[in-house]
This record gives structure tokens, sequence and C-alpha cells, in this order.
């Protein structure tokens, strides 16, 4: 698709150009956190502790008296990493194994699915908490717990696009020219499969970010006081009773407009795939 | 297949109702309060609700003692010997820690050479099964622990080094028992005051023994029998303990009949939960949230200063820390008076010793280290790190006052270039790690429940014991201790003790923080407030006016 | 009669149910080895844990013993499963009873909740989704669009939060949002478990507003977050069957608005029921959160506390359920679907 469609379909959906301008807005964060920070993400001063939001410190201070909005913005690198890494990792896994399990049907196929039924019956957050604790409060390590969780997801999605494309003529049309297994599945249907998994990329990573958030919320994920949004919810999580707002409602509407950026991303691209919604108003 | 149709309308109303019923519901349950019944009124006297962190993980005095336990066994069991009461300047009970009393013994005599104490039971004391106390009762109570290896195993061969229990333990007569020891121990009396060493009701348990379990230990894991003021009447494990009083008890009925114990492990709930008058007692709250019920005048706090000492322990046979210097640096740059405010609201105070505050021994006069990053920077430099070190810092999990702690001392220390990586872990790996030595600096709260200055400095300092994680050897101190373990010459103990708290203090094992205390949230009409060193309330002191 | 004819001559139902069921079998064993596996792989050791002070090697070794701990890995996975046979899911270190007394005790706590979250989720999401194709491009139709898209970004714990802040300490119209009934009030006799029900049996009006009135802020945060995902879906579903030709025809043949309603939503099952299955199996892992807010006393707690303090019975015994616990639902689910679809061919 050439520049001057891309720029007419995207002006023509408000909420794609939204998408868009949040990405910058994180892309921003991310580079420009040092400039932008009024104070350091990690310098504790307990002197001032809990204070309100204040010209000294916009989003106020939480418990440790480290400033909730420097804190924000560093954080966007903290969670964006730990996202976009668990999705590509579970990407370049899974969609070659979905490939495999769809074209080569059989009892290792029917295993491999059970296997993944197996993956996402287990409670999410308490394995989540036991397998941080066995590896380590380490990014990476919370970064491979929710790529395990992703694999399954591409890799249904990869297979059920197989299933359907190994049916077609042009399929049976290659393999009657002569095309070994191995090209056929890399030249003609893996390209034409991508599709919806490159469409579930954007939305995965808005998962990601709420798992991410939801783990260090109970506990099991990064460790403190690196800046994580959810990790700063849970530091103000016992406070919102007693009336202390400001430490769990900013990095909260930070999940937010994180993961509908993503979302709307994530839906502009699903448009965009589909010929007959890529014209639609 | 009509599986969602009806529903889909149903569900529409029911929606509908579902709201005005959520706003009604707030409105009765306001109005429901208002109008209790009377007879709720008149039982508010004599029952108190308590809501704490955790409901005891068993009920067998023979379990690891716990925070949890320690307040059911102060509640329920009831030992030989007792410290008599003395009433302090802020009105709370303590224990006179220089008077011994007789609790279930009503005389007891020690013999001159310090190895043979005799105990005279009281007469007419029963339990709340209705059962009296005799001789068999205590004899059995010691066979039990004798042969269950727990606590009372480990107080009888650690402390009192007794090797076996023929020769050790007599019955004399119905209502004599003696325990006789090797050595002399200064500690022979008032270890028999210990909370973990109750008497059961022996007659009761032995009716729950069976061939594969002989001393009743599943039974007595959910039940209680004892002569204490209080029974548990209903035991739901990680919701609530019921304890109901005893009429019989020797000391007269408790003046509260019920003591009903919940669990809430969030304190912000706690706090909520006494605000909102649904408790009478909240205990174990954070500083933050002290100073916060202060200024409520529906709220009364009460404050003692108590024994626990929390500090930062460092493995004193991990590099850097074998260095003397490192560890002083590292004590020079704790911001000691801004954690007092912000972190403790003023309810602790500086350590300035291993030994608890209010322990007779107790000296500060040693203690040096001023906030002085200049001097930290210098001694690091002095030890070959100019620029600082790596080092690793473990909390346990859901302890909020030391992840605050943790993250103020990353920031102090990075001030002279220790770049200390924080691990939050779950209490049994963080127990593990530093049992087996391999983290280097972890936060340690504890208390010694005997209150003996030797007592405790062999708990924590001696090489040989199990628990001096931070590995701190000092052949002096160990002598030092040792002797005064089984000497019982009192002067000369005394000034031992201080010798071992000034090379304790110079050497400077742990990073020396506060001593938080201890206090406890009530409404302003429950009254009678006391302490005892195990920091677990005994509810027959208090009333409800 | 040979084996074809007899499984043609079984009705469909049972043909079904024949074989998703065995299935069920290796998967537990499944999830029985390899949670046994990974707790045993958690760091800490609980014996030294409980002693404390009390630690000596003698200690030590003595209650190793008796929690069972000093054998070997395999010698404990048969002992496990050989208990697991017989309904005991060994005992818990930190509560002293034995595991399955203990998720008894709590389960009902969770699917009061997670039951009561699923009605209202489904009742909210599939009328909205329902309103808003039926008055395509009014308000109701852009509002659920907002709505569906905000839904999905919302961490479900910050809308409790929130809802906490808000509606029990700014209005104060809530009572106090931990605990499914208020401390000075006794809970009802127990027949199933849920306190709104069991009171309502007992013709306890006080334990009733009690326990619905701590029910309402969990189950709102639940609804909040996860209605989206279901009116979505159910609106994508809804909006096919309501577009195409044959409700055309049926209008055009004079048949009520209503009637023909419910017709559509009856065809627009079958994405939906799975859905549902799928949210039901969702929600009990998610609940773990807001349990963890409200202080509900549930499974999820129960669940978060074994793992703080390394109690591996009850954390094996969790797992164990919460996975047996999906691994049906997503049987039922898969049955239902091809119960309702008459063109799969089993």
């Amino acid at each position: 698709m050439n520049s001057p469609n891309l720029l007419a379909f995207v002006m023509r959906r408000p909420a794609a150009l939204a998408g868009i301008v949040l990405l910058a807005l994180q892309i921003a964060a991310i580079i420009f956190a040092p400039l932008l920070a009024t104070h350091s993400p990690v310098e504790a001063d307990p002197i001032n502790s809990l204070q309100p939001p204040s010209l000294a410190h916009w989003f106020g201070t939480d418990v440790s008296g480290m400033d909730i909005y420097s804190r924000i913005l560093f954080a966007t690198r903290v969670n964006l990493l730990i996202s976009i890494s668990a999705v590509a990792i579970a990407f370049a896994i899974g969609v070659p194994i979905g490939l495999l399990i769809g074209y080569y049907r059989g009892t290792v196929s029917s295993l491999v699915m059970r296997v993944f039924d197996f993956i996402q019956s287990f409670p999410v957050f308490v394995l989540g908490m036991a397998l941080v604790s066995v590896m380590g409060q380490e990014i990476w390590n919370v970064a491979i717990v929710l790529a395990v969780l992703f694999i399954p997801m591409f890799a249904r999605l990869i297979r059920a696009e197989v299933l359907s494309l190994r049916e077609r003529p042009f399929i049976s049309a290659a393999r009657c020219s002569g095309a070994t297994d191995r090209s056929i599945m890399f030249r003609h249907i893996l390209p034409n499969a991508l599709t919806p998994a490159i469409v579930q990329i954007s939305i995965s990573i808005g998962m990601a970010i709420l798992l991410t958030a939801g783990l260090s919320f109970i506990g099991a994920g990064v460790r403190m006081p690196t800046p994580e949004w959810g990790l700063m919810v849970s530091i103000g999580a016992q406070q919102m009773i007693l009336g202390v707002w400001w430490v769990s409602l900013f990095p909260g509407l930070a999940i937010v407009i994180s993961v509908l950026c993503f979302a709307l991303l994530g839906d502009a691209a699903k448009d965009l795939s589909d010929p007959t919604t890529r014209g639609r108003q | 297949m009509k599986l969602f149709s009806p529903m889909m309308y149903e569900a529409r109303s029911l929606r509908e109702r579902g709201w005005s019923a959520s706003l009604l519901s707030g409105l009765m349950l306001t109005t429901a309060l208002a109008f209790a019944p009377p007879a709720q009124a008149q039982d508010a006297k004599t029952i108190l609700v308590v809501a704490g962190p955790r409901t005891p993980e068993s009920l067998d005095q023979e379990y690891p003692p716990t925070e949890a336990v320690h307040e059911l066994r102060r509640n329920v069991y009831e030992r030989l010997l007792t410290y008599a009461p003395k009433v302090g300047d802020d009105g709370v009970t303590y224990e006179d820690f220089g008077k011994i009393a007789g609790a279930l013994a009503e005389k007891w005599e020690v013999s001159p050479d310090k190895k043979e104490i005799t105990f005279f039971l009281r007469k007419g004391v029963k339990s709340a099964a209705g059962n009296e106390l005799n001789a068999d009762a205590v004899m059995w109570s010691f066979e039990r622990g004798w042969n269950l290896k727990s606590n009372f195993h480990w107080y009888m061969t650690q402390i009192l080094k007794i090797p076996a229990f023929e020769g050790a333990f007599t019955k004399i007569d119905d209502y004599t028992v003696k325990v006789s020891i090797p050595n002399p121990s200064p500690l022979l009396d008032r270890l028999w005051i210990n909370s973990d060493l109750g008497i059961l009701d022996a007659v009761e348990v032995k009716k729950h023994v069976t061939s594969d379990d002989p001393w009743a230990q599943r039974w007595l894991a959910t039940n209680s029998a004892s002569f204490g003021p209080y029974q548990v009447a209903k035991y739901s494990p990680g919701q609530e303990v019921v304890y109901e009083a005893n009429p019989s008890y020797y000391r007269g009925a408790p003046k509260l009949k019920r003591v009903i114990f919940r669990e809430m492990p969030t304190s912000a709930n706690r706090v909520a939960a006494l605000q909102a008058g649904s408790v009478d007692v909240a205990e174990y709250l954070l500083p933050r949230e002290l100073a916060l019920l202060e200024k409520s005048p529906a709220v009364r706090v009460h404050k003692v200063f108590g024994n626990y000492i929390h500090r930062v322990e460092m493995n004193n046979t991990t590099a850097p820390f074998t260095d003397e210097r490192v560890r002083k640096a590292l004590n020079h740059l704790v911001p000691r008076d801004d954690i007092l405010k912000a972190v403790y609201f003023n309810t602790a105070r500086p350590t300035k010793s291993p030994i608890s505050e209010i322990y007779p021994g107790f000296t500060d006069q040693y203690f040096t280290y001023n906030t002085d990053i200049e001097k930290a920077k210098s001694l690091l430099a002095e030890a070959g790190f100019p620029n600082g070190f790596k080092t690793e810092l473990g909390y346990r999990t859901g302890d909020q006052l030391e992840e605050e702690m943790a993250v103020i001392l990353k920031s102090a220390f990075a001030k002279a270039g220790v770049d200390v990586t924080l691990s939050k872990l779950p209490a049994s790996t963080l127990v593990e790690r530093y049992t087996k030595g391999t983290i280097p600096m972890y936060f340690f709260r504890d208390m010694a429940i005997v209150p003996d200055a030797a007592y405790v400095a062999n708990l924590w300092l001696n090489s040989a014991s199990l628990i001096n994680y931070s590995r701190f050897k000092s052949e002096e101190v160990d002598g030092l201790i040792n002797g005064a373990l089984t000497s019982t010459d009192e002067p000369k103990r005394l000034e031992d003790m201080k010798r071992v708290q000034k090379i304790m203090v110079e050497a400077a094992p742990w990073v020396f923080l506060a001593n938080p205390g201890y206090q406890l949230a009530t409404k302003p009409n429950v009254k009678g407030y006391s302490w005892y060193t195990p920091n677990g309330n005994a509810w027959f002191d208090f009333s409800k006016e | 009669m040979n084996l074809q004819s007899f499984w043609r001559a079984l009705p469909r139902p049972l043909r079904i149910i024949a074989v998703r069921l065995p299935l069920i079998v290796p998967q537990m064993f499944g999830v029985m080895l390899v949670t046994f596996m990974l707790v045993r792989l958690l760091p800490g050791d609980p014996a030294l844990l409980m002693l404390g002070n009390t630690a000596t090697p003698e200690t030590i070794a003595a209650l190793r013993e008796r929690l069972g701990l000093d054998k070997s890995i395999w010698e404990q996975f048969i002992a496990y499963v050989g208990n697991i046979l017989h309904g005991d899911l060994g005992v818990s270190l930190f509560t002293s009873n034995p595991v399955t007394v203990d998720l008894m005790e709590r389960a009902p706590a969770t699917l009061e909740l997670i039951t009561y979250a699923m009605l209202l989720t489904v009742g909210v999401g599939v009328t909205l989704a329902v309103l808003s194709v039926v008055w395509r491009g009014g308000l109701i139709d852009a509002g659920t669009r907002m709505y569906g898209l905000a839904a999905g970004a919302i961490p479900d714990f910050w809308v409790g939060l929130l809802l906490i802040f808000f509606l029990f300490y700014i209005a104060g119209i809530v009572p106090a949002p931990f605990g499914r009934i208020d401390a000075l009030v006794t809970a009802p006799p127990q027949i199933t478990g849920f306190y709104t029900v069991d009171s309502l049996l007992a013709g306890d009006v006080s334990a009733f507003w009690s326990s619905a009135g701590r029910l309402l802020l969990p189950v709102l945060t639940l609804t909040i977050v996860n209605a989206g995902a279901l009116m979505k879906m159910t609106k994508t579903a809804f909006s096919d069957i309501y577009r195409s030709d044959f409700v055309r025809y049926q209008r055009a043949c004079g048949l009520s608005e209503r009637t023909i309603i419910r017709g559509a939503l009856r065809n627009s099952l079958s994405p939906v029921i799975t859905l549902v299955g799928f949210l039901f199996g969702f929600l009990l892992g998610a609940a773990v959160l807001v349990e963890t807010i409200f202080s509900w006393g549930g499974l999820g707690q129960y669940a978060v506390q074994a793992v703080i303090n390394s109690d591996y019975p009850a954390l094996q015994g969790f797992v164990l359920v919460a996975a047996a616990f999906i691994l049906i639902v997503y049987l039922v689910v898969d049955i239902l679907y091809e119960l309702a679809d008459p063109r799969i061919k089993v």
C-alpha cells in the first residue's frame, strides 16, 4: 500500500489517529525521560513522603518520597521493554510452532495443542508469582513468564490460518509443480497466514502491559524501586482506603493510556488488513 | 435452545433491581446498626473483638514460637512462675523483672547450689474442663515436651543443659515437682516464666491420645486444654479464633467473657475496622497509621518501647563485610533521624546496643555512629573501596516497613557509592538464604523473651549459636557469654555483658537501625492495657467500661 | 452389531461426551506432575522458617521428617499422587488444616464472587450489545463502542482501588471494603456456602444486607472490566445475524421485533458460550487480585499467602484444584458448543 493511501486511511479514522498520537507520546517519554523528569526516579526522600500534587511534585510523592511524575515517565521504558520483548519472543517461537502443527496434522500436533490447553489452564498470577520467585525478580524473567503465556495464542492463530490455507487450490498447484514441504510452508503458506498474527501483536502488547502491571501489583514483577506502573499502583494501594489517592491514580491512568494506545493501533491494523473494511469510514 | 433468551430479559430487570438494591443496602446497613437489638448492648461490655494480622498457626505449645502463637499462649496456657506486676508512669502494667512471683506454683525453692528447683503447686486450681492441677499434669507436660523435641526440649537442653529426662524431672508428691540440672544456671528460676513452658491439662488431653499419636499432637493442634484464663472455643485458622473465659480460673473469672480474634492481614483494613467501630482493638498497625489514629477522639493508642530490635545484619564472613571499616562506614551512612521521623513517626528509638533497652544490663554508652557521609567515605577508602561496591539487601514480602526502609537505605548508601540491589523475598526463601549465608545483607527483626542480657547475647552474638546468622565471631565475646550463662555472680555478669556490648557496638556486625516498640490501638473504653515480653496481649488484664 | 453401527446408534450428546471425557485423565495427570515439580523448585525451606529461634540441627531434622520433606523427590511424588487418589491433598504448613478443608472453606467465597460477577457481566454485556445493534448509530452505540475500547485497557486492581476511594472514602455509601460480612454480624449457617443465599434461606435479613453490601464493590470491579469484552464479542455475533437476509425476511413476514431479537440471539449463541466459559476460568485467576484488595478470604488470597509462606501443600492444592476447575469448564464449553451446533460431526 503506498503512502498517500495510508495517510488517507489514518485521517479518516480519528481512533487510529489517537492511537498514533499516544504512541508518539510514549516514544517521547522513553527517549526524553531524563530531560522531561523533574526529579530522580529512584531517590528516596522520606521527609517528603505522601505529599499531594503540588508545584514541586506535579503528581505528588509516594510512600518513600519519590516523585510520581518522574517515575511514571521512566516507567514507560520498563513497561514497554518488558511487554514488547515478551510479545516478540512469543511471536518468534509461536509462529513456527503454529505453522508446523497446522501443516503436519497428527498425534504430535494434538499433543502440542493439549500442552497449550494445559499452559492456559493454570492460574496466571499464582503461577507467575511462583515462577518469578524461583527465577528472581529480573526484567527479563518477567518477560519470559509472559512470553510463555502468549506462545499458545500466536501458535493457535497461525494454526487456524494454516489449516484453512492448506486446502486451497494454489497450494495443490504448488505441490503439483513439485515444491517441497518446506518451500510450501515458508514461501506460500506463511506470508498469507501471518496477517492475523501481525494484527494481534498490538493487542498482545496491550495485554502484556496489563499482565506485567498485575504481576508487579501482586509482588511478582520487577524489584523495588524500579519505576513500573503496576508496582507504583501497589505502593499506593494501602493508602487508598485512607484517602491518599494520587499514588495509585496516576500510574493507573498511565496504564490505561498505554494499553488504549495499543488497542487503537490494533483495531486500525485489523481494519487495514481486511480489504472489506479498508476503504470504509 | 432457550438458554439465552429468557436470561436477557431477566438479566436486564435484575440489573435494574440490583442498582436500587445496592443503594438501599447502604442505607439499610446504617439503619440496622443504629437500631441494634438491646441484647447486643449488654454483651458488648464482656465481648472484645480484636483485629490482628494472623491467626495462630497451631494451638500446640510445641509448635515453633511465632508472633501469632505468643498471644495465644499468653491467654490459654498458664505457667509455673511469673514476674510480679508493676504499673509504670504511663499507667501500663509491666512485668517487674526483679521480682518473681508464683503462678501455678504457689511456692518454689531453689537449692543453694542453684542446681535444683522444687515447685509446690497451688491447690484447687481448675482447668476450663474442670480438672484439677496436680503433679501428674506437670510431669506429663514435661514428658510430652521432652519427647516432642521442640520448644520445651530446646529450653531444657540449650539453656539448662539437661542431658536426659530421667533424673532431671521428679515427682515428689501429688503437689510437688522437682527439676534438677547438672550445672548451676542463673536462669534456673526465671526460665519457667517463659510463655512456651505452660502446663497442660493432662487428664483432658490424654482422652485424645491414640496408638499412632501418643502425645495427642493432632488434637492439640486445633484444641486447647490448660489452666489459663481462656480456652479456645472456635479455631478457624486464617480467619478467626474465639476465646472463652475459664470461669474457674484461679486468679478469678476474667472480666471479658469472650474474645473474638479476627485475622485481617492488611493493616489499613484493621485501621478502617477500628474507625468504623467493628472491632475494639487493632494490633500491629503501621507507625503512619498510628500517627493518623492518635488524632482521632474515637481511638486510643497505647505505646510502649518494648524489646524488639530491627536491624540490617551483614554476613560478616562475606567480602566486603569481613572488614570492620566497611561495616562501620555503612553505620555512618544511615539517616537515623529521617528514618525515626518519616518511617517510625517517633514510635521507635534508635538502636544503640544489641541488647534490648529495657533489659537489665543494657548500656548505650559505646554508641558513636552519627550520620556522617564524609567519614563513611574515608572509612571505605581506607578499606579499599573509594568508589563504593555493589551488594544485595534482602527483605520480606509483605513487610511494608522493611520495604520503605530498604528504599531509603538504598538511596543513603548510594551517596558513598555503595550500590544496593533490593531483593523482595518470600519469608522462607529469605530465611533459607541467610541461614546458608548466601545473602550479604538482610533485615532482621527479633526480640528475646527472657529479660536477661546474657540470654539475648547468647542467642544472637555467640558464635556457636545457630541463629547468629551474621556469623560474627569473637573469642572474647564467646567466653564472656558462656561464662555469664553458668555464673551466678550477678554483678560480674552485668560487668561482662557491658564489655560484650562495647565489643559488639565497635565491631558493628549489624547496621543498627531502630527499636520499634509495641503499640496497640483500641477504642477509648478498653482499659487495663498491659505489656509482656513476648508481645502478646493478655486479655485477662483488659476490661471494657 | 459391529462397533461402527453401535457408535452411530448412540444419541449424539452421549457420543460427544464419550469422546471428550477420557481426555481429562492424562491432562489431570500432567497438571499434577507439573504442579508438584514446579512447587518443589520453589526456593525456601519451610522448616527453617517455622523454627526461627529454636532451630538446631536436631529440631530441623525432626520437623522436616514430620513434614515429609526428607524423602527423595520421586518418593514424595508417588506418595502425593497416592494421597490425591484418596482425596487427601496434604496438610497446610501454616494453618495446620488439611488442605482440602482449607480449600472447601474458602471456595464458596470465591465462587460467590465469581458467580455474581459472571451474572452481572453477562447481563450488562449482552444487554448493551443488543441495544447498540438494534439502535445503531444512536448514543448507546457510540457509548458502548467507547466503553468496549476503554474496558479492555483498564486494570481491574486499579478500578477496585478507585471504587474504594470514591464510594467508600469520599461518598461513604458502601460498607467497609474488606471481608464478606460485617465483623459484628454472624455468618448464616452454611448450606450452599453463598452468604447471600444462606442468609435468605435462614431468614437472617441483617446478614443478607451485610453480605450483599460487601459483594457490591468486588463484583462491580470485575464486571466493569470484563463486560466490555463480552459486549464486543456479542455485538459482532449478534449484528452479523441481525443484519442478515433471513432476519430481513422475518421482518417482511410481519414478525414482531421482539421475536426477531430473541431468535437472532439464540443463533448467535455459540461464540458467546465459548467466551463465557473462558471468562469463568479467567475470572478464577483474575479474582486473585480482587480478593487481595478486598481481603475476601477466598481461594485467591489463600494462594497468594501460600506462595509468600512457601506453604507447599497449600500451593499445590490450590493450583491443582484451579487447573482442574478450568479444564472442566473448558470441557463443558466444548461439549455445549458441539451440542449447540448440529453441523459439527462426531
